[in-house]
């Protein structure tokens, strides 16, 4: 369980002047999965209050690191994190954040289809980030093992924001080809400490995550499968998460997209988030949420009525 | 009361004048321990503490009693019919819908009349429910209420439902023990609810709000009954007219956006008030998972989604207490009526 400081953004800055200058794999050094991250020996990651931070809300973000989508790692130890904290900390749509990352890979082909961080709230993150196995695998079917991430949020993950406080954390899941229709028994226990009954498909899988956390699934549109395939995509995606599902077309406003769909969900209207960007971040993030509806707020001890 | 030791006395939590009092002759009472416990009258090293103390109590007790909120004998009084009801309770709890009050022998649920429909939902529900022959009218008819009877007042609607005396509502229950259950106690009242829920399945109903706060148990004869919660109850891909704020949560998002009643909802909703009653009240599961008290394998089965038929889903529930609990057995729940309704 990490948590227990702050972001400080002067580590940042001298830890991204040194990353900024190397490549992906003299950044992701290991070669086969780092004990630390591996979900066959965790049964429970936690996101606690603490003094410092005494309502934390977890986000967890799941990034693909197959073929094509190595780069989404290399941009986050580079830019992204820093971009990150410093929006979710300036704008302040949610409090105290824990970050999680998580490294998505296909459960059918790869030694290492999920690894899985600590939740953390300081540049301890980016050290655990620099852990994750960059494999470039990923299979010759069209989809990689997105659900991993939701079955490990939804089943080994301890949140004080939820338990305490009823409040969902976040799970993005972020690549560029099709959700997968769910992972086998076999599989799940072959990756997780689990013995399940059954096989999980995906919607149940994201039904169980949803309980405890709202989550988005980033389509990368640079990516090689959707460069080709974005409707069909995007169609697929959004059948399962409705409006959480959104394409983002330039992957180096990543960050601002995640803090802009927090934004959002937290009850900032649609053009108000667009509109405190700007420059080509501001095309990137119109494009991807502009059709996106702020939710109503409802109390919990209300009766929900149908017409 | 003239027995009471000034340690007893002040043990007694502010907000609880019914441990001291009693509801109609409070001001009596009181006043005969403040002339006991008086410094003026009293050298006991603690006399000022006791008589600061029972003034508070007394606070408690005008405040409880001129609210109507009075724990152990308070009365609910209302005008239906031209004609005026009192009627003792024991317990009172607000809901979505209005307040329940609970009595020895019976469940009020005072609802306001806005939701008329879905009032007229649970009696209509209630009034058609079917049994296949005499065995089954025997085993499932004190599980769901029975006999019930309607009241109008000006803006309330009023369904009286009976019970005996010992049935617990099981929120109490839960929070008589500190806000969690022995899992072999959970397992009980799981095992009889999987049964209730296959009643439900051969009626083709969906209850659609089981929670600790619809279900009542006996831990004297181990038997549960499903009292609350039949207004948001609708037949199989029926139109749902509405659903508990509280439990959304943990309907499917399939299920909220067709709007449509689907069995496989009251077997997650009774998971839901399993993990409840181990002690994650979010329904959610997992708080438990730090827990050492209860097999990491029967929590994980509880969290799982339910897709399978009640019957279906019981058979492995079934075996997965033998895997985690060994061959049943009865375990008395020590807590008697009176150690939750005094």
């Amino acid at each position: 369980m990490g948590g227990t400081s702050r972001w400080v953004a002067d580590d940042w800055d001298k830890y991204a002047t040194t990353t900024r200058t190397k490549t992906t794999d003299k950044i992701f050094t290991s070669r086969k999965m780092h004990a630390d991250l591996d979900p066959k020996t965790i049964n429970i990651r936690e996101s606690r209050d603490s003094d410092i931070n005494p309502e934390s809300t977890p986000i967890i973000t799941a990034v693909d690191v197959t073929g094509s989508m190595g780069m989404i790692a290399t941009y986050f130890v580079q830019h992204g994190l820093g971009n990150f904290f410093t929006e979710i900390l300036n704008r302040k749509p949610i409090t105290d954040p824990h970050l999680m990352v998580m490294g998505i890979g296909d459960v059918n082909y790869d030694d290492a289809p999920l690894q899985v961080s600590q939740f953390e709230c300081d540049l301890t993150i980016a050290d655990q980030l620099e852990k994750i196995y960059v494999e470039h695998g990923g299979g010759n079917n069209n989809s990689e093992s997105y659900d991993l991430a939701a079955y490990f949020a939804a089943y080994h993950t301890s949140i004080d924001s939820f338990e305490k406080r009823g409040k969902k954390g976040y799970l993005f899941t972020i690549g560029d080809e099709m959700p997968p229709s769910g992972t086998s028994k076999i599989l799940l226990e072959q990756f997780t400490v689990d013995t399940p009954q059954t096989d999980a498909d995906f919607k149940t899988t994201l039904e169980a995550a949803e309980k405890m956390y709202n989550v988005y699934h980033i389509i990368i549109a640079e990516g090689n499968y959707a460069k080709t395939y974005l409707d069909k995509v995007k169609a697929a995606w959004t059948e399962l998460l409705g409006q959480n599902a959104v394409v983002l077309k330039d992957y180096t406003t990543l960050s601002e997209l995640m803090v802009s769909l927090i934004e959002i969900n937290e009850g900032r209207a649609v053009d108000d988030v667009i509109g405190s960007w700007s420059g080509t971040t501001a095309i990137a993030i119109s494009s991807a949420v502009k059709d996106l509806t702020t939710k109503p707020t409802s109390s919990s001890t209300d009766v929900i009525l149908f017409d | 009361m003239i027995t009471l030791t000034a340690e007893h006395i002040l043990l007694i939590p502010k907000d609880h004048p019914e441990k001291l009092f009693t509801y109609d002759n409070y001001v009596k009472e009181s006043r005969l321990l403040l002339k006991i416990w008086h410094p003026d009258h009293s050298i006991h090293p603690q006399s000022h503490a006791v008589t600061i103390h029972v003034l508070e109590l007394i606070k408690s007790a005008k405040y409880k009693i001129s609210n109507n909120t009075w724990t152990n004998n308070a009365i609910l009084e209302f005008r239906a019919n031209d004609t005026t009801y009192r009627l003792h309770y024991k317990k009172h709890h607000k809901f979505e819908l209005g307040d329940m009050y609970i009595s020895d022998t019976k469940i009020i649920y005072v609802v306001d009349i806005k939701y008329k429909k879905l009032f007229y939902n649970a009696v209509n529900n209630l009034g058609h429910v079917k049994y296949a022959d005499d065995h089954m009218k025997l085993q499932f008819q004190p599980c769901i209420p029975k006999s019930s009877t309607v009241y109008t007042t000006d803006n309330n609607l009023i369904l009286l439902i009976n019970k005996t005396r010992d049935m617990l509502l099981l929120q109490d229950v839960i929070d008589h023990f500190n806000g969690k259950l022995d899992v072999k106690h959970t397992a009980w009242v799981v095992s009889r609810l999987y049964n209730i829920s296959a009643f439900l399945e051969y009626n083709k109903l969906v209850h659609n709000a089981i929670s600790p706060m619809t279900v009542f148990i006996s831990p004297v004869c181990h038997t549960v009954c499903l009292y609350g919660g039949w207004w948001y109850s609708r037949k199989n891909d029926e139109k749902l007219l509405g659903v508990p704020g509280n439990l959304i949560n943990m309907f499917p998002k399939d299920v909220i956006s067709k709007k449509l009643a689907d069995s496989k909802v009251d077997r997650l909703l009774l998971k839901g008030t399993a993990i409840a009653a181990l002690g994650d009240e979010t329904m959610v599961g997992s708080k438990l998972l730090t827990s050492k008290n209860i097999p990491a394998g029967l929590i994980n089965w509880l969290r799982q989604p339910s897709t399978t038929k009640a019957s279906t889903e019981y058979k492995d529930w079934s075996s997965i207490l033998v895997k985690y609990l060994g061959p049943r057995t009865f375990t008395k729940l020590d807590l008697s009526v009176d150690d939750i309704y005094k």
